[in-house]
């Protein structure tokens, strides 16, 4: 019963008229730099957290988590529109959720993608509540061997994110493992690729990259097909889901969730690994595998979800270890501590009207995003339908502001131009960018934690496969690969990838 | 078009026109307070509270800008080649310093001792040596270093990564003690603790308030702090010194303009932040916040702070060999 006092306590606390009216200035916050591209949770929780002094340490963090998780809601939204990612959970999104919009089916795709993650995300707060204290010490199991496994069989899933030619895909993956790579070495601090240039010395952003080869690609692309006057989403098409639609995705809710859950409470990238790997799971038990990449509803549905439930569960280590698994979660234990409040083991016992508050916050503040973005499918829709000439502009100009406000790099625009330059290229060779940005992301991650194994084993590479969690995720990364290069049914899966 | 040109011209002959007249109002515009590490940080809090009191104080709107990355030299290069007028001033850590001079030698875009003008500085933020209780038995210094003697090159310590007090402090205690450690460099501290609560790694020496919380908990074990004296707030761990005499291995955070502004502003700066760290307030605000404000300092006081400090640093780099080829 004690949870249940514990959740009335929290109840009580999110639903005091200051707590509601903070968590909506939010969670609407968030949906708006959601859907603009470029502008994230993290730039805009660091601008706001000097105007949070004034608040109690729970409505600050309420209204900041508001923003994080209602960027994740606002994110589906661009991605299904205008095939512009904001963050990198969101870049699965683009697959299947870009090619339903051109398909006239923008409505589908964004109704699911709500639904999706409003589903996901109060599964997600029912963990939170029940099990963070155990969760959190599961994530301590993971070791640099088990991420290294786990990095592992998320390269080899994401070449199952290409609906064209495995063979592009793996020169993308590879591609983007190398652009991954520039930067300083972690182990040495020996600048590589960098060609001795100090705003490469930390690698190339991330934000920069994504809005260059998905945004600044496409919008060339859009630009030299000669159809300027249209929309990139030609039919508005129905807005709510058909009965098949709506059967067909519950199940891959379900499974997304689950995975969600699991993964966003590993630091690093586990939001993103989940929205991926949910993807692939899909791909993997659908009957219809060849829809993928075309307008494929569970191809929505799944990484929604997933992504979502991450957003929710990477609370997890934040507030029951004082460890933030991603930057936005730094960010937020940065408050807590300005407030006074030092995050770690204590914060449950110590600061109960903290924590509850905050979870019963995070279930209102997605009854919020629900009611809130359902409306707004139609008008976000008629949105993506103004004429091109008008809406590009605007879209550049979003993502200069969004690049530069990362890091105050005037660099990383020029990066994001070059980016945009080699994303058209790439779009004209038939090479699909997202494995590309999944190598980015994962490259350096794999190098890290390869050599962080290799350096506490003192070069023993025996340790992936003695320790049992490391074995098995390497255990499921071969039987992956061995399906992909059966003779037998590579010849299959060939035919399906290709379009 | 010509008219234009000379207007432009003689406008710019104005504004470049060094003098006191210029200084003595200061400020009369916004200052640009750049700060070379993300925003939300400790090292960003430190800076903002400083920077709200300067705004306050001095009647002029103080702006923070996060510059972060480079190691803090893309941001501490940004104040160093602004106009010498002090209307561009920044913070910047050991790491930005005091360490980059020898860590990036010939590839680093300042010279420290010629390029920066000290103003003050703020605090210290304390390190301490922690280890993993599951994986450690040592429980203080003397046994810790005579399990190491005995076990050369077995016990690994984590640091937030090259270069950083952190990993300095462990190579200096290597060096003092003739042991030998692996060391396991992260990408900050938020990213080593998982392995050292979870016992991947052994032991690091980080910073109190980060690891304070899992003291508490038990999930790791204080063995010595690494200031030279016991700090006030932990009265009761001993010194690294009291085992290792000689040893400090400090981080702290300063504010710094570029070299050359003029002198009554440098020191209508200087004073006003070191009046505001010496506040009762401000002691405390800083104390919550798991620093050890300091409330004495000078511009003079903190440049030979900084080349004392950057002199230490240089030696363990060398010695240890962690320069990148």
């Amino acid at each position: 019963m004690d949870l249940l006092d514990n959740l009335a306590l929290g109840f009580s606390t999110a639903l005091g008229f200051q707590n509601v009216l903070y968590c909506f200035v939010g969670v609407l916050l968030g949906t708006l730099i959601g859907v603009l591209p470029g502008l994230g949770p993290v730039a805009t929780i660091a601008m706001l957290l000097p105007i949070t002094f004034g608040l109690e340490p729970v409505s600050a963090v309420i209204m900041l988590a508001g923003i994080y998780y209602g960027a994740q809601y606002g994110g589906s939204t661009t991605a299904i529109l205008i095939n512009l990612p904001g963050e990198s959970s969101s870049v699965v999104t683009t697959l299947d959720g870009h090619q339903m919009a051109k398909q006239g089916r923008a409505g589908a795709a964004l109704v699911t993608a709500a639904v999706g993650s409003f589903f996901a995300g109060s599964v997600a707060i029912i963990v939170l509540a029940l099990f963070a204290p155990p969760l959190a010490r599961f994530a301590l199991e993971f070791g640099p061997p088990e991420y290294f496994a786990l990095m592992v069989l998320g390269l080899i899933a994401s070449v199952a994110l290409a609906s064209g030619a495995i063979i592009k895909a793996l020169a993308m993956v590879v591609l983007g493992l190398l652009l991954g790579l520039i930067g300083r070495d972690l182990n040495t601090a020996l600048p590589r690729m960098t060609f001795d240039l100090m705003a490469m010395i930390d690698g190339l952003q991330f934000v920069a990259i994504a809005m260059g080869v998905f945004g600044l690609g496409e919008i060339i692309r859009n630009l030299d097909s000669e159809q300027l006057s249209r929309g990139t989403v030609a039919k508005v098409g129905r807005l709510m889901l058909t009965r098949e639609e709506a059967r067909a995705i519950v199940k891959p809710i379900l499974r997304g969730t689950v995975l969600g859950s699991i993964l966003g409470i590993l630091p690093g990238g586990g939001a993103l690994l989940a929205s991926f790997g949910a993807y692939t799971v899909e791909k993997k038990v659908s009957a219809t595998p060849e829809r993928f990449g075309k307008g494929a509803i569970e191809g929505v549905a799944a990484p929604e979800s997933a992504n979502n439930a991450g957003a929710q569960s990477s609370f997890i280590p934040m507030l029951t270890l004082g460890i933030p698994p991603n930057p936005v979660m730094a960010l937020l234990a940065g408050a807590l501590i300005l407030h006074g409040i030092q995050p770690g083991p204590n914060v449950i016992s110590e600061q109960p009207t903290l924590f509850w508050g905050l979870i019963a916050s995070m279930w209102i503040g997605n009854l919020m995003l629900l009611i809130l973005n359902l409306p707004l499918v139609g008008m976000w829709v008629r949105l993506a339908s103004t004429p091109y000439h008008l809406l590009f502009p605007v879209i550049v100009v979003f993502c200069c502001i969004g690049v530069l406000s990362v890091n105050n790099a005037t660099f990383d625009v020029l990066v994001m131009i070059g980016a945009g330059v080699i994303g058209y290229i790439l779009l004209k060779l038939d090479c699909e960018p997202a494995p590309l940005l999944l190598g980015f992301i994962l490259g350096p991650m794999l190098e890290e934690y390869l050599r962080r194994t290799l350096l506490i084993s003192r070069g023993d590479p025996s340790v992936f496969f003695t320790r049992p969690l490391s074995a098995t995720l390497l255990a499921f990364a071969v039987l992956l690969l061995v399906l992909m290069v059966l003779p037998s049914i590579r010849s299959r899966t060939n035919e399906a990838l290709k379009e | 078009m010509k008219m234009k040109l000379i207007l432009l011209a003689a406008a710019a002959a104005v504004l470049a026109a060094p003098g006191p007249a210029l200084a003595s109002d200061y400020p009369n515009k916004p200052v640009r307070v750049i700060v070379p590490f993300p925003a939300g940080g400790a090292a960003d809090n430190f800076a903002r509270i400083v920077a709200e009191n300067l705004q306050n104080e001095l009647k002029q709107p103080f702006v923070v800008e996060n510059v972060p990355g480079g190691a803090s030299m893309t941001g501490i290069d940004q104040v160093v080649k602004s106009a010498k007028d002090g209307y561009t001033i920044g913070s910047a850590s050991t790491g930005g310093l005091a360490v980059n001079q020898t860590l990036f030698a010939g590839k680093i875009p300042y010279d420290v001792a010629k390029d920066i003008q000290p103003l003050a500085l703020m605090t210290i933020t304390p390190n301490m040596l922690v280890v993993n209780p599951k994986r450690i038995a040592a429980r203080n210094l003397p046994e810790l270093i005579d399990y190491l003697k005995a076990n050369p090159g077995k016990v690994t310590f984590g640091s937030a990564g090259i270069g950083t007090t952190q990993h300095l402090a462990g190579e200096l205690l290597q060096q003092m003690t003739g042991t030998t450690m692996v060391h396991i460099p992260y990408k900050g501290t938020t990213a080593m603790l998982p392995d050292l609560i979870g016992g991947q790694i052994d032991l690091a020496f980080e910073n109190v308030a980060a690891v304070l919380p899992h003291v508490k908990s038990g999930a790791v074990h204080p063995i010595a702090s690494a200031e030279p004296k016991r700090p006030e707030s932990l009265p009761d761990l001993p010194t690294v010194a009291e085992t290792v005499p000689g040893f400090a291995a400090t981080a702290w955070h300063g504010y710094f303009a570029t070299a050359g502004i003029p002198d009554d502003v440098r020191s209508k700066l200087a004073t006003s932040i070191r009046d505001f760290m010496a506040k009762p307030e401000t002691v405390e605000r800083f104390k919550k916040l798991g620093a050890i404000p300091v409330t004495d300092s000078t511009p003079e006081s903190f440049a030979a702070f900084i080349a004392a400090d950057a002199k230490r640093w240089k030696e363990v780099v060398e010695k240890g060999n962690i320069k990148p080829q």
